[in-house]
């Protein structure tokens, strides 16, 4: 698994709740669906621009009240290479390993990065250089057992390969 | 150095002598839960990835909370659909619209004791904490694996301790005391963190009450909330809990990332707009006039709120033009109501009885706030948009602050009135 991630960074406020990735009124939605309509009631041009790569850089709580899945299912379906905040709520980080996407925790990313800024974000070390502005920053890097969870595609491959979870 | 609680809970339930926070590990999960809403986004899950058969179905909860009835076919659909799949999997602990709020039936159907360590498919799963259990919240692709391998991987928390002790003024209720501790500690100070609560005023208090604490660790940002077991606990349990459990408790060395210590005494009806942070004493806001009221959801409804309403209501009338909503938590609450006679009181005071359900919290069934309306609720959470119009308001409060207020068409102080 490539462990360093690079993209164009889209920041978001403190106290980003899942509502506004994905209302409650669009949760029926087929993805493709979903992923035209991602942020809409937040920003409406953020869908137009997201692409396959792009990151997601948050405040505090990143993710928090409703701990809806379909908020961060239509990112993996989006392909964003990475979540990176101030802090995250805590199921909405559950989510993102479980669905394979890397998630990091880094206090004083918020302050560093701009949307459209190009990141630089290494998983396997808690290194993140804002490529645009030449500035680095290191926290924490994801904990092990998250990694293998990411490195297997998700919590769902990573317990069939370990002969955990028969699925049909 | 010890182990608290929590921490010997997982250790426990993931074969390990010693576990220190920050370890991954992978308990085996005693028992889980639903509501109606996360068991349809499980089921779809769980036709998508192709899994097979829930593990442990006679330890897994569902219960039809925010339908207490299906108003339109969608929600037929849904429902039908989500009884499907409870059959197809047996699972024995499946709940129709009407029974109880899923937090509320839990404990109440003997899914819950101390030591146990139980998944939940909704945030509010912190609330089986009040039983000297370890609980907390899920996402639903989380869930289908606990259900269908009967373990999960959690990150051991570290513990904050909140000491309560005295005693307020009678008609000052637990949900006054937790509003005062968001507003005092604020709404992130529990971030990651199991917030054990102990203390006189904790330990005097009956089982039902103790969960608005547990419950509320996640407004303060909580991972988890935790009451140590005693004899109000075993006491709830008998003939609920056919099982042999043992009591957890925290080691007396144990180092906690905070302390506080408060006396209860002095602290008086809260009110809180939307933003917790923000709640107040009742003074602050008194006067606000309402349209809709509302007691229940599952930090209330209690047989103990409502026992409370009846007081302050018994002999006066409910304001003309406001609507007061009574959500008693569970049937087995509902008939309590009944046989006491308060459930009359109620219709006679003019409040109107809505079957155990999560009534107006999402406006799922009923209680939808219209646009430039005010109501004041013990649900925990009150976005604008959530129950109604997003450009109507919901205040947060107290069952006897809610019962006061209904009753004066206002923002009442229930110290008046008690």
């Amino acid at each position: 698994m490539e462990k360093i991630v690079r993209g164009k960074a889209w920041k978001f406020p403190d106290n980003f709740p899942t509502d506004l990735i994905t209302p409650k009124e669009r949760l029926s939605d087929p993805f493709p669906e979903m992923a035209k309509h991602v942020f809409e009631t937040y920003d409406p041009e953020i869908a137009k621009g997201i692409k396959r790569q792009d990151m997601l850089v948050g405040g505090h709580l990143f993710g928090c009240s409703s701990s809806r899945i379909a908020a961060v299912k239509v990112l993996a379906f989006i392909g964003i290479g990475a979540v990176v905040a101030e802090s995250m709520a805590r199921i909405f980080y559950r989510n993102c390993i479980s669905l394979g996407i890397p998630a990091m925790e880094c206090p004083g990313i918020a302050a560093m990065v701009s949307t459209g800024d190009e990141l630089e974000v290494d998983i396997g070390t808690g290194v993140v250089r804002n490529l645009t502005t030449g500035k680095t920053i290191e926290t924490d890097p994801v904990p092990e057992y998250a990694l293998k969870i990411m490195e297997q595609g998700g919590i769902v491959p990573f317990m069939q390969q370990r002969g955990l979870l028969e699925l049909e | 150095m010890g182990m608290t609680a929590v921490q010997k809970i997982l250790a426990r339930a993931s074969g390990l002598a010693q576990v220190k926070p920050g370890d991954i590990v992978e308990p085996e999960v005693d028992s889980m839960m639903a509501h109606d809403f996360s068991c349809r986004t499980t089921r779809n899950l769980w036709k998508e990835y192709g899994f097979k058969k829930v593990k442990n179905p006679d330890m897994f909860l569902i219960a039809d909370d925010h339908y207490f009835s299906a108003p339109n076919a969608a929600g037929t659909e849904l429902l039908a659909a989500n009884k499907a799949w409870v059959s197809s999997q047996s699972i024995k602990h499946y709940y129709e619209g009407g029974e109880g709020v899923c937090h509320q039936l839990t404990p109440e159907k003997g899914l819950v004791w101390p030591g146990a360590v139980v998944m939940g498919l909704d945030s509010h799963a912190t609330y089986y904490g009040a039983f000297g259990a370890f609980s907390t919240g899920i996402g639903t692709l989380d869930g289908a694996v606990a259900l269908a391998t009967g373990r999960i991987w959690m990150k051991v928390p570290e513990s904050m301790r909140i000491t309560l002790n005295g005693a307020p003024k009678e008609c000052v209720m637990p949900r006054d005391v937790m509003q005062h501790l968001i507003k005092t500690m604020g709404e992130d100070v529990a971030l990651y963190l199991n917030v054990e609560y102990e203390g006189s005023y904790i330990k005097a208090l009956p089982m039902n009450w103790r969960t608005v604490f547990a419950t509320m660790a996640l407004e303060l940002g909580g991972k988890s909330g935790f009451i140590a077991p005693d004899e109000t606990t075993v006491a709830y349990l008998k003939g609920r809990v056919d099982r042999a459990y043992e009591m957890v408790f925290s080691d007396a060395d144990v180092v906690y990332r905070s302390e506080y210590n408060i006396d209860v005494s002095g602290i008086g009806p809260q009110v809180s707009p939307p933003e917790l942070s923000q709640s107040g004493h009742v003074s602050e806001f008194e006067g606000i006039e309402i349209n809709q009221a509302a007691i229940g959801g599952c930090v209330a409804g209690f047989i103990e709120d409502l026992r409370l309403a009846a007081r302050i209501m018994k002999g006066r009338k409910v304001k003309p033009g406001v609507r007061f909503y009574i959500m008693p938590g569970t049937r087995e609450c509902y008939l309590q109501i009944l046989k006491e006679g308060i459930a009359g009181l109620f219709i006679e005071c003019g409040a109107h009885i809505y079957p155990p359900s999560c009534g107006p919290c999402q406006a799922v069934n009923m209680g939808y706030l219209p646009k430039g309306e005010v109501q004041i609720s013990t649900i925990p959470r009150a976005y604008a948009g959530r129950g109604g119009s997003i450009h109507s308001m919901t205040y947060m409060g107290s069952p006897l602050t809610v019962a006061a207020s209904a009753l004066e068409g206002k923002i009442t102080n229930p110290e008046r009135l008690f």
